[in-house]
C-alpha cells in the first residue's frame, strides 16, 4: 500500500500546513467551480457523486473517515466500540451537540436516521449498512447497534454519507406523503450538523452554503470550526471556462481539472495544483459469456483476456490520456483502498507474450471485437483509439462504438457488449463495496461480466462476517489473486484527483473517496 | 449559354479553384499527406510544428497536417451529402406548395412549424442513438430538418413569383402546372436557395463537426476536422496546432463555397 | 388582416399536439431508461427494477401516455426523474435564460448583418465587399466553444470588460453577463443574415421596377428604403424566423462555454438523461417560444409584403 502511506503522508503535510506555519486566517467565502450540479441532497436516497461528494459538508456521520480515506476517527460520536463476539456496536454521542438550526441532535434522531438508511429497498446504499439488525438509543448519549451477523466494515460504514444524522422532527414535519415525498421536499433546504449549513440554490448555477454555528469541532485557535463564513458552489461545466474563471479570481478552487492542464497550472504563479490520491480505477470490463448476441465470443477465453492485457502498453495510455498524471493498477481495487495485495503493476506490457497467449488459445492471427465508449468523452475516445493501435498489433480488430450514457448503460447491464470502458470509485474506506460489485456474481455478475469464481464468491461471504483481521487480509488476497489473473478485466490505470486552489486557499482536501472537505478550508488574507 | 473564363464573376473563379483544390485533397488524400493519419507515434506526442511535421503532431504523436489532408475525404463528403438531399426535397416541395397554395400550404405550414419548433438535438440523438451513430445517420439527420428551410425559401419566393405578370402569361398560354413552376417559376425563385445551399455546406462542414464533437458524427480514429479540434480542445494552451489548423481548413473550405454561392448567384442573375 | 393573424394562432393547435405525441413516443423510443441512466453502470438490477415501478415506467405506455395527457390538462408537467423537482419550476427558472441569450443574440446579428450587407451589396466585388465576407466567413467558421474561450480570455480575463461566464443577478446584471455569448451565438446568424441580405439586395437593385424609380429620379435614399430595403427584407425575415429555432436549440454549447443555467443545458442533460417528463415540458416550452417567433415573423412579413397574408 504504497500510495496510501503516501497519502497519508501529504494529507498530513496540507493539515500540518496550515496547524503550524501560521495562524489560520478567519473568515471569507471560498468559491469552488464545480463540473457538474449536485442533483438530490439527500444522504439516503441520492444516487450520484455529484450528490455524495458534497453532502458530508452539510450533513454529519457519527464516525468520519480520517484525512487518507483509510481510517476513522471521532465524528458526532466521541468514542465507538465493537463487542468481542462482533455482534453489537456500542457509541456514545459527543455532548451538547446541535442542528444548525440550534436544536440539539437527540439520540432519537440517531436511531431514526439510521434505521431509514438501514431499510431494505430505501436508496440504493442499504447493502453497507444490511448487517444492522436493530439501534437503539437512551437518554445519556449511548447509542447500540445490534447486528444480524459480524460485520468487519460496520465502523467505516458508520463514516458514509448514508448514515448521516438528520433531524427527524424537522424531516416528519416537511410537507409530502411518503418519505420519498417529503425527501424532495426536505432536500430543497436540507438542514444536518455539518460544518456548514444550506443557504441558497440556484440549480445549474450556484449553491450556497454558510457557517454552521453550531459545529462541534474546533479550529487551531480554539474557536470552532469552519474557519470559512461560507463556501459558494459555482456550477461550469467547461473545463477551459472553469480554469479561466480560477485563472482570473472569480474562484479560489476548481475540480476535474483535465489532465492535459495539469503541467500548466503547476507553474502558474497563483495556484497550487493538487492531486489528491484517489481510489478511482480506470478500466475495461469484458464480457466473458461464451456467446455474444448469438455469436461465439473469443473474450470468454481467459488466455485472449490475457493477451489483451499483455498487448496494451499501460505507460502509454497513462501517458496519452493523463499525461502521466495515473500509475499503473497493481490489483482490480486501488492502492489507496484498504486491503489491496497488489505487489507491481499486473500485466506489464509484453507483445511477444500477448501473441503468444492468442496462438494459445486458437487465435493466431487476432479476431475482431468492439468497445463502447462515452459519445464525446475526450478520456473514453482517446483510450479507445490507444487500445484499438495497439491491439492491431496481434491482430485484434477493435471497433469503436460511440453510445451516450443510457444507451450504454442499458446494452451494459443487458450484456449486449463486448468491452466498455469504466471507472470506478469507493465510497466506504474498505473493500467490500468494490469487491461485491467486482468479483462477488450475484451482486451485478461481476461488473455484468458474466465472469463467476465459486472460490472468489466462498471467500468474499466468508469475509463479510470474518472477525480476524488477518484472516480478512488473506482472503482478500486470495480473491484478488484469482480476480486479477482470469478476471474479466483489462486494467489501464488509476488516478488522481486534479483539484486546482488558489494559493490563498489553505486546509481543503479532497480524501480518496471523493469527499471534498471544507471544514478545514481557509482564505489566507 | 456559352461562357468564356474571363466573363465568368471573379468570385466564382476563385471559389472554384479554392473548392477543386480541396476536391483534389479529398480525392488522393494519400497522395499529398507525408504520413500516416492514424499511426502513433508514442515518441513524439504533442511536437509544436517542425520540419518533420509542418503542422506538429497531436496527443497520439499522429501527423497533424495528414490527419487535416486526409479529413478533406469527410468534410467534403459532408458537405455535399449533408446538404443535397435537403436542397432537393426541400425546393420540389418549397415550389409545388409555393404555387398550389390553399389547403397544400396550411399542411406545409403545420409540418414546417413542427419540424422546426423540435429541438434539433432531440431528433439527432434520437435518430442516432436508434440507428447507431455515423456518417450516413447523421446525413438521415440532416435531412429531416434542414429540407424545411429551403422549402420555406422557395415557398415564399413562388407565391411573390406565380403573381407576377410571366405567371398568368404561362397560365394564359395553356401550359400545365409543372412546367409553369419549375420551368418559370423556380428558375427565378431559387436565387435565395441557391446563396443559401452553398452557405449551408460550409454550415454542414460546422454541424458535423459539432456532431462529431458530441460523437454523433464520424469516428475514430477517422480524422475529421471538428474531431480534430474537439480532440484539441484541452491541448488550447499546450498545443494550441492541434486545433488551430484543422480550423484553418474549415474558414477556408467555407469562404470556398460562399464564394462559389455569390458567384453563382450573378451569374444566375444575368441570365434572368 | 387580424383573420390572417387569427387563423395563424388557431393553426399552432395541431402543432402542438403533434409536438406533443412525437416527443413522448421519442423518448421512449431512445435506448435505455431513465433509472439505468441515473444508477449508471454499476446499477444492480432489483433497484433498477424497483425504481422504475416506483415511476410507473413499468405499465403499458397507453395507460403512461394516458396519465401524461391528464396531468398536461390539468397544467402539471411532472416531476424531474434526476433533480426531483417539479418541472414546471425548472422551466420557469431556465427557459427565460435561453429566451433572453437568444434575443440578444437575434438583435445584435440584426444590427450587424443589415448595414453590413448594404455596404456590402452597392460596393460589390470592391475591397469592402471582400473583406466584410472574409470576416464573416471566418466569425461563422470558428466553433463557438474555440470562439467563446478567446472572447472569455481577452475580454474577461485579460480586458475585464466581461465577467469570466455566469448569468449575474438583476436584468441589468444578466444582459452584462450575457453579452459575450450572445455575440458568440449572434456572429454565425449574422453571417447567414448577411449573406442572404446581400444576395437580395443585389437582385432588387437590378429590378425593373428600381430601375424605372431611379430613372424617374427619385432620390436614391428614399428607393433603397423604401423599395429596396422592403423587399429584401421579405426573404431575409422568413430566413430569420426558421433560424431562431435553430438559434434556441443550439445554444447548448454557448451556454455550456459561458457557464449560463440555460435551457439549452437542462434540455441534453435530460435527453441523456432519460428524464422524460423534464425533455416533454422543455420540448413544449420550446416550441410554444418558436411558435411565437415564428407568429412574429408571418406579422411583419405580411406586413412588408400585403400579398403574403392575401
Amino acid at each position: 500500500m504504497k500510495m496510501g502511506s503516501l497519502a497519508a503522508l501529504a494529507a498530513a503535510l496540507v493539515v500540518s500546513g496550515s496547524l503550524s506555519a501560521y495562524a489560520t486566517d478567519r473568515g471569507g467565502v471560498m468559491t469552488y467551480g464545480r463540473y457538474a450540479d449536485s442533483m438530490f441532497l439527500d444522504p439516503v436516497l441520492n444516487d450520484a457523486n455529484v450528490d455524495i461528494w458534497v453532502l458530508s459538508n452539510l450533513y454529519d456521520t457519527l464516525l468520519l473517515p480520517t484525512d487518507n480515506g483509510q481510517g476513522v476517527q471521532a465524528g458526532l460520536a466521541t468514542d465507538w466500540k465493537v463487542s468481542d463476539d462482533g455482534m453489537t456496536v456500542t457509541l456514545k454521542m459527543r455532548a451538547g451537540i446541535k442542528f444548525s438550526d440550534g436544536s440539539p441532535i437527540l439520540p432519537s434522531d440517531v436511531v431514526w436516521s439510521l434505521k431509514r438508511a438501514a431499510k431494505p429497498d430505501n436508496g440504493i446504499w442499504g447493502f453497507l449498512v444490511s448487517a444492522i439488525k436493530d439501534i437503539s438509543g437512551s437518554d445519556d448519549g449511548t447509542i447500540v447497534i445490534t447486528l444480524n451477523r459480524p460485520d468487519p466494515s460496520i465502523i467505516p460504514a458508520l463514516t458514509v454519507f448514508n448514515t448521516a444524522i438528520m433531524p427527524q422532527k424537522l424531516f416528519e414535519a416537511t410537507p409530502g406523503a411518503t418519505d420519498a415525498d417529503k425527501a424532495k421536499a426536505f432536500a430543497e433546504h436540507p438542514v444536518g450538523s455539518g460544518p456548514f449549513m444550506f443557504a441558497s440554490w440556484e440549480r445549474g448555477a450556484t449553491m450556497k452554503l454558510v457557517k454552521n454555528p453550531y459545529y462541534w469541532a474546533m479550529g487551531d485557535d480554539g474557536k470552532p470550526l469552519p474557519y470559512l463564513d461560507g463556501v459558494t458552489f459555482e456550477v461550469i461545466p467547461d473545463d477551459a471556462t472553469r480554469i479561466l474563471k480560477l485563472q482570473s479570481g472569480d474562484l479560489d478552487g476548481a475540480e476535474f481539472i483535465p489532465y492535459a492542464r495539469v503541467a500548466e497550472l503547476k507553474t502558474a504563479d497563483n495556484l497550487n495544483m493538487d492531486l489528491f490520491p484517489s481510489t478511482k480505477v480506470v478500466y475495461l470490463p469484458m464480457n466473458v459469456r461464451p456467446q455474444i448476441d448469438g455469436v461465439d465470443n473469443p473474450l470468454s477465453n481467459p488466455k485472449v483476456r490475457q493477451a489483451l492485457n499483455y498487448a496494451t502498453n499501460k505507460d502509454a495510455i497513462i501517458q496519452i490520456v493523463t499525461m502521466g498524471v495515473g500509475s499503473p493498477m497493481t490489483s482490480f481495487m486501488s492502492s489507496a483502498t484498504p486491503l489491496n495485495s497488489g505487489t507491481g503493476p499486473l500485466f506489464p506490457y509484453n507483445i511477444d507474450k500477448a501473441k503468444a497467449l492468442l496462438a494459445e488459445a486458437g487465435f493466431p492471427n487476432g479476431f475482431s471485437t468492439s468497445l463502447m465508449v462515452l459519445a464525446g468523452n475526450q478520456d473514453d475516445l482517446a483510450i479507445g483509439t490507444a487500445v484499438q493501435q495497439m491491439w492491431a498489433a496481434i491482430g485484434v480488430k477493435l471497433e469503436l462504438k460511440q453510445v451516450d450514457n443510457a444507451t450504454r448503460t442499458d446494452l451494459y447491464r443487458n450484456g449486449h457488449f463486448a468491452m466498455q470502458t469504466s471507472t470506478w470509485t469507493d465510497d466506504i474506506a474498505d473493500p467490500s463495496e468494490i469487491t461485491s460489485y467486482f468479483a462477488y456474481s450475484p451482486t451485478i455478475e461481476a461488473q455484468h461480466s458474466g465472469w463467476k469464481s465459486d472460490e472468489a464468491d466462498k471467500l468474499f461471504e466468508t469475509s463479510q462476517s470474518e472477525r480476524d483481521p488477518a484472516k480478512r487480509a488473506a482472503e482478500y488476497a486470495r480473491i484478488q489473486e484469482i480476480y486479477n489473473t482470469d478476471g474479466p478485466l483489462l486494467f489501464l490505470y488509476q488516478s488522481p484527483y486534479p483539484v486546482a486552489l488558489n494559493k490563498k486557499v489553505n486546509g481543503f482536501i479532497q480524501i480518496p473517496l471523493g469527499n471534498n472537505i471544507f471544514r478545514a478550508a481557509s482564505l489566507s488574507k | 449559354m456559352r461562357f468564356t473564363l474571363r466573363k465568368l464573376p471573379r468570385p466564382l473563379v476563385m471559389g472554384g479553384l479554392l473548392i477543386g483544390a480541396s476536391l483534389l485533397l479529398a480525392i488522393f488524400p494519400r497522395v499529398f499527406a507525408p504520413y500516416d493519419p492514424v499511426a502513433m507515434d508514442y515518441n513524439a506526442l504533442l511536437k509544436a510544428p517542425n520540419w518533420a511535421h509542418p503542422m506538429g503532431t497531436d496527443n497520439f504523436g499522429r501527423d497533424v497536417l495528414s490527419r487535416v489532408i486526409h479529413a478533406y475525404t469527410i468534410d467534403m463528403q459532408i458537405a455535399f451529402f449533408g446538404t443535397v438531399f435537403s436542397f432537393v426535397f426541400g425546393i420540389i416541395i418549397g415550389a409545388l406548395v409555393g404555387y398550389a397554395g390553399g389547403l397544400a400550404d396550411t399542411v406545409f405550414g403545420r409540418v414546417v412549424d413542427a419540424v422546426i419548433t423540435f429541438p434539433f438535438l432531440v431528433l439527432v440523438i434520437a435518430i442516432v442513438s436508434v440507428l447507431g451513430p455515423g456518417l450516413v445517420n447523421m446525413y438521415i439527420a440532416l435531412a429531416v430538418v434542414g429540407w424545411v428551410f429551403y422549402a420555406r425559401i422557395i415557398a415564399a419566393e413562388v407565391k411573390v413569383q406565380k403573381r407576377l405578370d410571366y405567371a398568368d402569361a404561362g397560365r394564359a398560354m395553356g401550359y400545365r402546372p409543372l412546367r409553369i413552376i419549375f420551368r418559370h417559376l423556380l428558375p427565378n425563385a431559387i436565387t435565395p436557395a441557391i446563396v443559401y445551399v452553398v452557405t449551408d455546406m460550409a454550415l454542414a462542414i460546422l454541424l458535423g463537426s459539432s456532431l462529431g464533437y458530441l460523437g454523433l458524427g464520424a469516428q475514430p480514429p477517422a480524422a475529421e476536422w471538428g474531431v480534430q479540434i474537439a480532440d484539441g480542445k484541452n491541448f488550447m494552451t499546450t498545443g494550441w496546432w492541434i486545433s488551430v489548423f484543422p480550423g484553418i481548413a474549415i474558414v477556408v473550405t467555407g469562404l470556398g463555397f460562399s464564394l462559389i454561392g455569390d458567384g453563382l448567384a450573378e451569374v444566375l442573375r444575368t441570365r434572368k | 388582416m387580424s383573420i390572417f393573424f387569427l387563423r395563424r394562432l388557431l393553426q399552432l393547435i395541431p402543432t402542438f399536439a403533434f409536438i406533443l405525441v412525437v416527443v413522448f413516443v421519442l423518448v421512449r423510443l431512445l435506448p435505455g431508461d431513465p433509472t439505468s441512466a441515473i444508477l449508471g453502470e454499476h446499477a444492480k438490477d432489483a433497484d433498477v427494477a424497483r425504481i422504475n415501478h416506483e415511476l410507473g415506467l413499468d405499465r403499458p405506455i397507453i395507460v403512461q401516455f394516458g396519465l401524461f395527457l391528464k396531468s398536461v390538462a390539468l397544467g402539471d408537467l411532472g416531476t424531474s426523474i434526476q433533480l426531483k423537482t417539479s418541472v414546471i419550476s425548472l422551466i420557469a427558472q431556465r427557459l427565460p435564460v435561453t429566451v433572453m441569450l437568444t434575443v440578444m443574440a437575434a438583435l445584435m446579428a440584426v444590427v450587424m448583418a443589415v448595414p453590413l450587407a448594404f455596404i456590402a451589396a452597392l460596393r460589390r466585388d470592391e475591397a469592402a465587399d471582400s473583406a466584410i465576407r472574409s470576416a464573416f466567413q471566418v466569425g461563422l467558421s470558428m466553433p463557438v466553444f474555440y470562439l467563446g474561450l478567446i472572447l472569455l480570455t481577452v475580454f474577461g480575463a485579460r480586458l475585464g470588460w466581461f465577467p469570466v461566464g455566469g448569468y449575474g443577478d438583476g436584468f441589468v446584471d444578466h444582459v452584462y453577463h450575457l453579452f459575450l455569448p450572445a455575440f458568440s451565438l449572434a456572429l454565425s446568424l449574422a453571417a447567414i443574415l448577411m449573406r442572404n441580405l446581400r444576395a437580395s439586395i443585389i437582385d432588387v437593385v437590378n429590378a425593373e421596377y428600381v430601375v424605372f424609380a431611379r430613372s424617374k429620379g427619385i432620390a436614391p435614399g428614399i428607393i433603397l428604403v423604401r423599395h429596396v430595403l422592403r423587399s429584401a427584407l421579405i426573404s431575409t425575415v422568413a430566413l430569420f424566423g426558421l433560424s431562431i429555432g435553430t438559434l434556441l436549440g443550439g445554444a447548448v454549447i454557448t451556454e455550456t462555454v459561458f457557464a449560463i443555467p440555460g435551457a439549452g443545458r437542462l434540455m441534453i442533460d435530460s435527453i441523456y438523461g432519460r428524464d422524460y417528463p423534464v425533455v416533454q415540458g422543455m420540448t413544449m416550452a420550446l416550441a410554444v417560444v418558436v411558435s411565437l417567433t415564428f407568429f412574429l415573423t408571418d406579422v411583419v412579413e405580411a406586413w412588408l409584403d400585403p400579398r403574403v397574408a392575401r
